[in-house]
């Protein structure tokens, strides 16, 4: 204690305080951190970031003027994305400056104080600027009263709360589902490294568990499905207490984050090969090649030109591109991607059974049974010959795509790089639905951006794949078979032929 | 009690300063409210309104129509013939697996000695080398190939292993094999084609291509992970593969320049915009050099 | 400088009651509606206001004399002599001896309603005989959702899955009436299965299947909730609990049935 005192005393003033300044120091770093907070960004890919500077540029900025930030939504219309609001049109003008209207949707959608826009005739905005507030609207009459001066001519169109759903949908988005999609829906939002499968890259537009055939978009009921049931067996929970309104437009937001990062996609890939520094430093460094084998065979050869020389012939070459080719590359893929999406959202695309379920019968699931362990499906290479999802496939090392090189890792992967395990269909546990006719699907259209293949319309007929529905079903229930023990290719082969009869 | 306040004047008006700075703390983040926040929940977005139409694509259209090749040219026609050729030396590159060898399947892909079609020379010309404009010119009427092609799968083995079809012509795709084989196309345009085809299948699998791709894209079977093949769907005549010996021909080019494209699966693009020039009728003999580094041996 | 603290804990001691005494009526008091909608969650809020009673009139108690004693010190003249107390041997046995049995009347008072929800077979019906509980559903609780496992019509629920069970997410349906049980078990880590206006709540324990009963008088939906901190997203784990009458019940897992085993045929339309 004494010493304490006079160790304290020999000080200087301040420090005598002891706990005090701690405290004190304590309290100003707590402040020193906070700041305004993150702000939300739509992020590129790497294929964007590899483009050469001006390619790179105008991508970036292709991407903003057409689908905005996450603080300034661009809803561009070519897209069937469910924006929200109503529109409608201007049949004649009263005296008083009021309007008589056709409206699109329902008329009981226009109240007092919604913004309005005009999309079409003489006051349509660069940015919306010019827009209007309803002061009145009487859904009998279809009489519009507007607040402010300007005043529309016959035939303008305008919109009533446009992008409402988008607004709503990118706020149930950001509170529910960015932490794990990410804000450009890529995945790879905060949480979403520690989930084991990761959460789904909207931006290759691909998703898995749908009702359309193979090579088709998801239609709406798809993603809805998704959303309020969840996805058992991964971290997509089921958000059934949503509501029917919410669920639709986050369905509509992501259906939106999808089509952006589609776009992003392949627009890049139209550029990529001439303009992307990875090829163009590829492409000189096999012409760099070329010229030494020439040389060292005595032949005439022109000096190839150096990587940053490379660069700079492209970039003068893009400025050429640009004026050109730009234009309708951006017009060629927004067209693609509004065909995709409208065609999935048709009923055409939706399989469905042309027959009903065969009857669960022992000799149905003995049937499904032959035809899982067939040369004709060849389900078992994958699936395991007791279904347990450890086929002979999960042990080799396959092909990458569009590429002469192979996954480092044994077993397959999915079309996002990351490897994939086929079904263990003893557990009782589908993804996609436990329906009859979601397994149908499965095998009728296979599963997108996965090697699950399709086996409908061609290969198998219906019931045969009823027969197989009925046999997959069936598996959770009976004895557990013990796995093959060999895992090599010929002991497998043997003992599948074997069962096979 | 007095005493400890007057000693410690600065943390308790520290304390009090936090208290005041913090008193709106309800609905905010230190000082900037929740909805200002761009990543929350609460923040309400402003959304642009986006016409469908607009001057840009009546621009684009115009424009490319008018870009492509100097194609519909009043200079005639001309055919371009050459050779791909494999200089230097390059040893065989071994088996993709031999007769008898332990693969999947063994019964029907290990009949017979698998090479490995990565890379086939024969006279010192170089096999499935693509050859193809690199800018598509808008060709107007022409054969869009009405008739279909075969593509099949013999000994697990993809038959031909390179291929070019025109967009909108059916490919079918056979299985000569007594096993199953799932055909699994990756392209960049269009969607991904994904089936089963089934075993001895003679009437074939249709599968359309509806977009031109850019550059080849592979087909694999992701049943037997050895099987590889290439596709490059186009939308005009102008493209060829090279055969065993490294010759090739392409037929009525318009006269004028182009720029063609070289690929091939082992060296990836070799040409990106190899200039030639058309004369009406035959042409000198194009060869293109291809050197053993270059396809990464 | 006395009195203030006098009348100061005095008054704090006065709003304390105050507040407690209005917060049933203002519905700050239980979940919801402030009653509880089974019988055996009646029986915990009959505790909760015997336990209230019993300590309400303590804490009077204790104030009255806190306040007593602060103003008496205050209010004491320096004349006046402090009156030192050499202690009580007799008012340490009192107070010792009167709070224990308190609270020992409150041990023994609630172990008819631990053992009404721990025991099988301790609630008993008017005949005297054990109340039947009806084995209505397996609930799964995972990071972050419940996902419910139910036996077919006219089944009887099976610790393992069954090919006709009918499966549901977030969604308890239970039929009013009886007494239903659940089994409670958890996928991950540990949950707790909890629905406040059942007053009924148990955690999920990893390895473990527990038997949860409870009982729903009114049809309609119950919130139901995650009640131990089971990651990032404990917050949102909410489901809902449907009490349904009886019929309505099976009508509902008729239905949910027909939809579960949907084989997605639909009759063409005759054109």
């Amino acid at each position: 204690m004494m010493f304490r005192a006079t160790f304290l005393s020999t000080l200087p003033r301040p420090s005598r305080m002891g706990f005090p300044s701690v405290l004190l120091c304590g309290l100003a770093l707590f402040h020193l951190g906070c700041g305004p907070g993150p702000q939300a960004e739509f992020k590129f890919r790497d294929s964007t970031v590899d483009l050469i500077g001006d390619a790179n540029r105008e991508v970036k900025k292709t991407l903003k003027d057409n689908f905005g930030t996450p603080q300034t939504l661009v809803a561009w219309e070519r897209f069937p994305v469910e924006y929200g609001g109503v529109k409608g049109a201007v049949t004649s003008i009263g005296e008083d400056k009021s309007l008589v209207v056709t409206v699109d949707g329902d008329p009981k959608m226009i109240q007092q104080k919604d913004p309005l826009i005009w999309i079409s005739g003489s006051l349509v905005g660069e940015k919306n600027a010019t827009s209007a507030t309803v002061k009145s609207f009487d859904p009998e009459s279809k009489k519009l009263v507007l607040e402010g001066a300007a005043v529309a001519a016959v035939g303008d169109r305008f919109a009533v709360d446009f992008g409402k759903d988008l607004q709503d949908g990118r706020k149930i988005y950001m509170k529910n589902c960015m932490h794990c999609h990410g804000v450009s829906g890529d995945g790879a939002g905060p949480t979403g490294e520690f989930l084991n499968p990761r959460p789904r890259d909207y931006r290759n537009g691909t998703f898995k568990f749908t009702s359309t055939r193979t090579g088709e978009k998801p239609n709406r009921d798809d993603l809805d499905r998704i959303v309020r049931y969840g996805i058992p067996g991964t971290y997509m929970p089921s958000f059934l207490l949503l509501g029917d309104h919410e669920t639709a437009v986050v369905v509509e937001y992501v259906r939106w984050l999808s089509i952006r990062g589609e776009f992003e996609k392949r627009l890049v890939a139209e550029l990529a090969s001439d303009y992307s520094k990875t090829a163009i430093n590829d492409a000189a460094s096999k012409a760099e090649a070329a010229y030494k084998e020439k040389v060292k065979n005595g032949e005439a050869a022109e000096k190839a030109p150096s990587q940053s020389t490379a660069r700079q012939n492209a970039t003068n070459e893009f400025k050429k591109y640009f004026t050109e080719d730009y234009p309708a590359a951006i017009e060629e893929t927004a067209n693609l991607l509004a065909e995709y999406w409208n065609r999935g959202q048709e009923a055409e695309s939706v399989v469905v059974p042309s027959v009903h379920r065969v009857n669960d019968t022992p000799e149905s699931r003995e049937r499904g049974r032959l035809l899982y362990l067939s040369d004709k499906t060849k389900c078992y290479t994958c699936h395991g010959v007791t279904g347990r999802g450890d086929g002979s496939a999960t042990e080799d090392f396959w092909p990458k795509p569009n590429s002469s090189e192979k996954f480092s890792k044994r077993g397959l992967h999915d079309e996002w790089g990351n490897q994939l395990k086929p079904r263990n269909l003893t557990l009782g546990q589908y993804r996609g639905g436990r329906r009859p006719v979601d397994l149908f699907r499965r095998v009728y259209a296979g599963i997108k951006g996965t090697p699950m293949p399709a086996f409908g319309g061609t290969a198998l007929k219906d019931d045969e794949i009823w027969d197989l529905v009925n046999y997959v079903m069936s598996l959770p229930y009976t004895e557990k078979q013990p796995s093959p023990a060999a895992s090599s290719h010929g002991n497998v082969a043997k003992r599948e032929e074997k069962s096979a009869h | 009690m007095t005493k400890i306040l007057k000693d410690s004047w600065i943390l308790s008006s520290l304390f009090l300063a936090s208290v005041v700075s913090l008193s709106g703390c309800g609905n905010k983040f230190v000082g900037v409210e929740y909805k200002d926040l761009s990543s929350g929940a609460h923040y309400t977005p402003v959304v642009v309104y986006k016409a469908s139409s607009s001057a840009t694509a009546a621009a684009g259209a115009t424009s490319s129509e008018a870009t492509g090749q100097e194609a519909t040219s009043a200079g005639g026609t001309g055919t371009l013939r050459g050779r791909i050729e494999l200089t230097g030396n390059m040893a065989p590159l071994p088996l993709l697996h031999g007769k008898g060898a332990e693969v999947k399947d063994a019964a029907v892909c290990a009949v017979v000695d698998i090479p490995d079609q990565t890379i086939v020379t024969k006279d010192g010309g170089l096999a499935n080398v693509f050859i193809y404009l690199r800018k598509p010119p808008k060709v107007t009427g022409g054969n869009v190939g009405e008739a279909s092609i075969i593509f099949d799968q013999k000994n697990c083995v993809f038959k031909p292993h390179a291929m070019i079809m025109r967009v909108g012509q059916t490919v079918k795709i056979l299985n000569s094999d007594g096993v199953a084989h799932n055909t699994h196309t990756f392209g960049q345009k269009n969607p991904q084609f994904n089936s089963i085809v089934s075993p001895n299948d003679a009437v074939g699998v249709p599968l359309i291509y509806k977009k031109a791709e850019q550059d080849p894209i592979s087909v694999v079977c992701d049943i037997h992970p050895w099987m590889k093949g290439y596709h490059l769907p186009v939308d005009h005549p102008f493209a060829a593969i090279s055969a065993e010996d490294g010759s090739f021909e392409i037929k009525d080019l318009p006269a004028g320049k182009h720029e063609f494209k070289v690929w091939h699966e082992a060296g990836g693009l070799i040409e990106k915009a190899l200039v030639v020039t058309i004369k009406p009728g035959d042409n000198d003999p194009l060869t293109v050099k291809v050197s053993p580094a270059q396809l990464g041996k | 400088m006395g009195r203030f603290w006098a009348i100061f804990f005095g008054l704090a001691a006065v709003i304390t009651f105050v507040v407690s005494w209005i917060s049933p009526g203002m519905n700050w008091w239980f979940p919801g509606d402030q009653l509880a909608h089974s019988t055996l969650g009646g029986k915990i809020d009959d505790l909760f206001y015997l336990t209230m009673v019993i300590v309400a009139v303590t804490f009077v108690a204790t104030n009255v004399a806190l306040v007593y004693a602060l103003w008496r010190g205050a209010t004491i003249r320096s004349d006046e002599r402090v009156w030192f107390s050499h202690g009580s041997h007799s008012l340490e046995v009192i107070w010792t001896i009167v709070p224990a049995s308190v609270l020992l009347f409150i041990a023994l008072y609630q172990l008819d309603v631990w053992a009404a929800y721990r025991i099988k077979g301790f609630v008993k019906d008017s005949d005297g005989k054990p109340k039947q509980i009806v084995a209505v559903a397996e609930v799964t609780a995972r990071q972050f959702e419940w996902r419910i496992r139910y036996p077919a019509r006219g089944k009887t629920l099976q610790p393992k899955p069954q090919p006709d069970d009918v499966y549901t997410v977030n969604e308890l349906h239970i039929p009013t009436g009886d007494l239903v049980s659940i089994t409670l078990r958890t996928d991950d880590v540990q949950h707790a299965f909890f629905i406040p206006e059942l007053r009924v709540k148990q955690d999920a324990v990893p390895g473990k299947l527990i038997p949860v009963w409870f009982d729903a008088l009114e049809t309609r939906e119950y919130e139901m909730l995650c009640a131990e901190l089971c990651g990032w997203g404990h917050y949102k784990m909410k489901a809902k609990c449907v009490a349904h009458s009886v019929e309505d019940f099976e009508a509902w897992k008729d239905k949910a049935s027909a939809e579960q085993f949907d084989d997605g045929y639909r009759q063409p339309v005759a054109e």
